[in-house]
């Protein structure tokens, strides 16, 4: 093409405007980023793109990758995050890591030195692409601009597609001011497609039956069934044939905590019923699930009497940890769509005889609830996150780091629905609370979402507090507050003779001063008799605020299986 | 026992580095390898002799079979990495 016929040629475009453009093909309403040297030109470029193309300005990359893991677990879609290059990406990696583990579908796009600097150790150069090659299902290192919207079509399609995850686009300062003609693919044609094929018949006839057979069988449900949006048809099965659900923590809210059916989390700070119930299956039916050890106790006794079926859209983790008798590779959705559909030809009166085995379940929930002794002197977590649920009618989007306060808030919230509990599962990662929560705040501004955080976790990423300022959002903060790494300290009170090593943060600021300092408000909660006025004011208010609320420090955890342990031998206190 | 795996997967960059790569993240220590062009445009063979002791292979083929731009992931038993480069010396 002749120069001046490429000039007027409105599809020929530098880099970082295919970048963009493609972003647009994808339906990405909302980046969040940090910008830098080598992302210079997309920056440039977004400002073109503005009432298009929402970008946040975080205040961390780190920060940025949870607001996309936030924006990606609450909304169903795939999140984007922005970094440069150098210092810039490796802050991306705990994020990345995260959204590696928890199948959190994601797209972290970063700049790199200008292509014939790579490998010299130019300033703010490193290969990310490199680093993060174990907590990616791909990476991408652009090599010219005219191949930019092939791979972000591809990336999207793989971070979505079959088991979710991250996807790494590493671009070159100079492929984006570099031009080519932008020339979207109407599908994704240079890889193996993800086949989404039924489950075998047989297997779900001859899963179907083993569900009539079992005299004790229960449902132990995951994440899985969030990612593919199966709560409908999860609830249909559990209700039709009248068993009993446990779920994991990624599976809060993937059945309702509150359905009669529902035995609540099972796993090391799990429920009796639920623990007890897959201790004495005589069928496991597993969805969505990887049989984690902080689920599963000490695997050789875990379930010693029952037969599994396990459904997983990852044939990888299916049989990975645990003998599987009945494995069933395929989409929650379909397969528990197929199972309903074989219903169809049985007579609706004809159910499993679980008569004796709800008998046992209901006892063991009347005989061994969740339990904690109430203080009228000092607030009690249980009783914060039960008030918590009242006053936001279990309906709130709440998102947790890791430790004690997570699994107190797992334990009593009483998750209604999938997409509700934003956690950081399988990484554990202190700070991912508060930036996850503004995530969801942007994509749902009008809801009533909290990040409930605990100090520590807390002072990780509480910068984000001027993010969630600066764009005007109504994100409350709860702050657990025991002046203390809880749940560290729990396993050094109980398995190192209270040898309490490096625990103490009491050296932490004044929550509600610094809540101030950034624009915020600030409430503070002492006494249990302040908790629900504060919680009340704090929720109701518009705006950003930060609620400081003092709680007992040195209450535990329970039930708690020990390291090592099978999940009967429970400590219940 | 040791185990030949042999790896068809695409030559673009960066992704026999996150196939090899795999195989320590997994526990899989390689003993030899083999990397040279694939039968097929743009494609990569890549041959490891790995001893698998107790570990679930049956999952680690799934996983390898499942990574972006793998064709196909064949095993076999023993140290067959010379017979298989042989092929390849003509």
């Amino acid at each position: 093409m002749k120069k001046s016929s490429v000039e007027t040629d409105p599809s020929y475009m530098r880099g970082a405007q295919i970048l963009c453009e493609s972003l647009l093909r994808e339906n990405v309403d909302v980046i969040f980023g940090y910008p830098g040297g080598a992302v210079l030109h997309i920056y440039d470029e977004l400002k073109c793109f503005e009432g298009r193309l929402r970008h946040i300005l975080c205040r961390h990359e780190q920060g940025a990758v949870h607001m996309a893991e936030g924006y990606a677990l609450a909304t169903g879609k795939t999140g984007v995050a922005l970094a440069t290059s150098g210092p810039g990406a490796t802050n991306t990696v705990t994020g990345i890591a995260n959204a590696f583990m928890d199948s959190t579908p994601l797209v972290v796009i970063t700049g790199q030195v200008p292509r014939p600097m790579m490998g010299t150790m130019a300033f703010q150069e490193i290969d990310i692409a490199g680093i993060t090659r174990p907590c990616t299902k791909y990476s991408y290192v652009v090599k010219e601009a005219g191949e930019l919207a092939e791979i972000v079509q591809e990336a999207f399609y793989i971070a979505r597609s079959g088991r979710p995850g991250p996807v790494l686009i590493d671009i070159p300062k100079d492929v984006t001011a570099e031009f080519a003609h932008f020339n979207y693919p109407s599908a994704v044609k240079n890889l193996e497609l993800f086949e989404t094929i039924p489950a075998n018949d047989n297997d779900i006839s001859n899963a179907l039956a083993k569900m009539f057979e079992a005299k004790q069988p229960v449902f132990y449900v995951g994440g899985g069934v969030t990612r593919s949006s199966a709560t409908e048809e999860l609830m249909r099965l559990a209700e039709r044939l009248n068993l009993p659900v446990t779920t994991t923590l990624m599976g809060l809210g993937a059945f309702p905590a509150r359905h009669p059916n529902s035995l609540g989390m099972l796993g090391m700070h799990g429920n009796f019923a639920a623990n007890s119930a897959i201790s004495d299956a005589d069928l496991i039916v597993a969805v969505g699930v990887r049989f984690d050890d902080r689920v599963t106790g000490n695997i050789n006794k875990f379930a010693p009497q029952a037969e599994i079926i396990h459904i997983d859209v990852d044939s990888a983790s299916v049989r990975q940890n645990i003998k599987i008798h009945y494995p069933i590779t395929g989409d929650a959705k379909n397969v528990l769509a197929q199972m309903l559909g074989k219903l169809e030809d049985i007579d609706s009166q004809s159910k499993p005889d679980v008569e004796d085995w709800w008998n046992q379940i209901r006892a063991w929930q009347k005989d061994f609830p969740l339990r904690y002794e109430y203080s009228e002197n000092v607030i009690k977590p249980q009783f914060l996150c039960q008030e918590l649920a009242r006053l936001t009618s279990n309906d709130a989007i709440i998102s947790t780091d890791v430790g004690q306060h997570q699994m107190w808030l797992a334990q009593y919230y009483g998750f209604r629905r999938m997409r509700q509990s934003l956690t950081s599962g399988g990484l554990g990662t202190m700070g991912f609370g508060l930036p996850a929560a503004l995530g969801a705040q942007i994509a749902f501004p009008d809801q009533q979402v909290v990040a409930f955080v605990g100090d520590g976790g807390f002072q990780m990423t509480s910068q984000e507090l001027a993010t969630a300022v600066q764009y005007r959002t109504n994100l409350k903060i709860i702050v657990m507050n025991n002046n203390n790494l809880g749940m560290v300290r729990q396993w050094q009170e109980i398995f190192y003779d209270k040898n309490y090593s490096e625990v103490d943060l009491s050296g932490s600021p004044d929550f509600v001063k610094l809540a101030e300092a950034y624009g915020a408000r600030g409430l503070r909660a002492r006494h249990p008799a302040e908790l629900e006025d504060v919680l009340a004011e704090g929720l109701n208010s518009s705006g950003v605020v930060v609620m400081d609320i003092c709680v007992e420090p040195e209450e535990c955890v329970f039930p708690m299986i020990p390291p090592g342990a099978g999940l009967k031998e429970m400590q219940l206190q | 026992m040791k185990q030949t795996i042999s790896i068809l997967l695409s030559n673009r960059f960066n992704d026999a580095e996150r196939i090899i790569g795999l195989f320590s993240a997994t526990g899989y220590k390689i003993e030899k390898m083999f990397l040279t062009e694939g039968d097929g445009e743009n494609l990569s063979k890549l041959i490891v002799v790995t001893d698998p002791q107790d570990k679930n292979v049956v999952n680690f083929l799934a996983r390898l079979r499942q990574q972006v731009r793998v064709s196909s992931v064949e095993v076999a038993e023993g140290d067959g990495l010379a017979n298989e480069q042989a092929k390849f010396m003509v």
